[in-house]
């Protein structure tokens, strides 16, 4: 991304855009140059903690203070979000609306750096080694798990394979017990290597 | 926390403590890791807070998938809070302090569902009357966690029974029925393995007795 963007961004209505990559970058619109250092030691702190975290995909972040907030998106390689000043009691929905734009540009994701698409039949073989375990509970749990994880079918990253291979793992071991989760966990893992 | 048993929307959730970050409460039917998100999270969002001096924390909010953790700063403690992604953190934090959510009673549902419920409360009692009532009732969160993600936002477990906090929108009934009936399923099933067919099914038995 480009301090052109987030300046852009600002006229529209961000008022103090940035954006962060998970390999340390900070960016600053003009408006926002003065937390530049801040801006690079949340990444930081965001990253950490989600490498922590591990499973969980964290979509959004917002931080509310009395004083100032922070909204945030992140996305595989890393964040972009605004800083308001003077916090409102209400994030406006047209700032988030307003950071969607700032992903669709297309110099945040280069073409050589867009994830391929995977075909969505490895979902009906995920589904027929679950149905193995949860018998029939098996479209329930599918379908509940493709919800939660808000995987979109029609356009199925890897990153969302993995995805729903650790959710169904973890349903899995709530119904039938750890050692069937961890089983299943395996086997899906060697179907989609 | 009774008033987040209470609370409309509220999946599951967590209080955690302020000085050390060890978990001291975990309820609801969530089936994501809430202590460590809220725990990790309050952490990080103090550092956050600190660095850009944003003045007294009200809360964070983190979106993943179609869920949403409100993590809000409670007396020495944090609460982490999951609803659905569309429920507002701001009124959710001014739900919390709401005199009219402490004193909120049950609501009254159709009958299909209600019947249902009061099925589910019936089996509870009988499988955990010889062995441990706790242990069904954690049966009874992972199952609502699991089989009813869409019924669970309307669902708390107030004092070991289930209860319905609000009233599903009635074009969901059916639904959320055949949600009730997985968990009725499972609950058997789980009967059946932890104490055999024979007992399971006598057991099922006084349940349908009782009920009519």
């Amino acid at each position: 991304m480009e301090k052109a963007v987030l300046n852009s961004a600002a006229e529209k209505g961000l008022p103090m855009p940035f954006a962060a990559s998970i390999s340390g970058d900070a960016l600053a619109s003009d408006a926002a140059v003065a937390y530049r250092e801040q801006i690079a030691q949340m990444a930081l702190v965001i990253f950490e903690t989600m490498k922590a975290l591990g499973e969980v995909k964290i979509e959004k972040i917002e931080i509310k203070g009395d004083r100032k907030s922070i909204i945030i998106k992140l996305i595989e390689d890393g964040l972009f979000g605004t800083i308001i000043e003077p916090a409102d009691d209400i994030t406006r929905p047209e700032l988030w609306n307003l950071l969607d734009g700032l992903r669709a540009k297309p110099a945040a994701t280069p073409a050589e750096r867009r994830v391929a698409l995977v075909d969505p039949a490895v979902l009906d073989k995920i589904k027929t080694i679950l149905g193995e375990y949860v018998g029939d509970f098996t479209d329930r749990i599918f379908q509940n798990q493709l919800k939660n994880q808000n995987i979109k079918v029609e356009e199925l990253h890897a990153e969302d394979v993995r995805r729903i291979i650790l959710a169904l793992s973890k349903a899995t071991s709530m119904i039938v017990g750890r050692s069937k989760g961890r089983e299943l966990s395996k086997r899906l893992t060697e179907l989609v290597k | 926390m009774d008033i987040l048993d209470r609370m409309s929307g509220v999946i599951g959730y967590v209080t955690v403590n302020a000085d050390d970050g060890k978990v001291e409460e975990v309820k609801g039917s969530s089936a994501n890791a809430l202590s460590d998100l809220t725990a990790y999270f309050s952490s990080a969002g103090e550092v956050i807070r600190n660095s850009f001096e944003m003045g007294t924390l009200k809360y964070i909010s983190l979106v993943y998938g179609n869920n949403r953790l409100v993590i809000v700063p409670y007396q020495d403690k944090y609460l982490g809070i999951e609803t659905e992604c569309g429920h507002d953190p701001h009124v959710l934090v001014q739900q919390l302090s709401s005199p009219h959510y402490a004193a909120k009673e049950a609501a009254d549902v159709p009958r299909a569902l209600s019947s249902k419920m009061a099925q589910i409360n019936l089996l509870i009692k009988e499988f955990g009357s010889t062995s441990d009532m706790e242990h069904w009732v954690e049966l009874l969160n992972q199952s609502l966690g699991v089989l009813g993600r869409d019924i669970a936002p309307f669902l708390a477990i107030i004092e070991g029974s289930l209860v319905f906090k609000d009233n599903p929108p009635p074009e969901t009934e059916e639904d959320f029925s055949k949600g009730l009936r997985y968990v009725v399923d499972f609950l058997v099933k789980k009967a059946v393995e932890e104490m055999g067919s024979s007992q399971a099914r006598a057991k099922v038995q006084n349940v349908i007795e009782r009920m009519r």
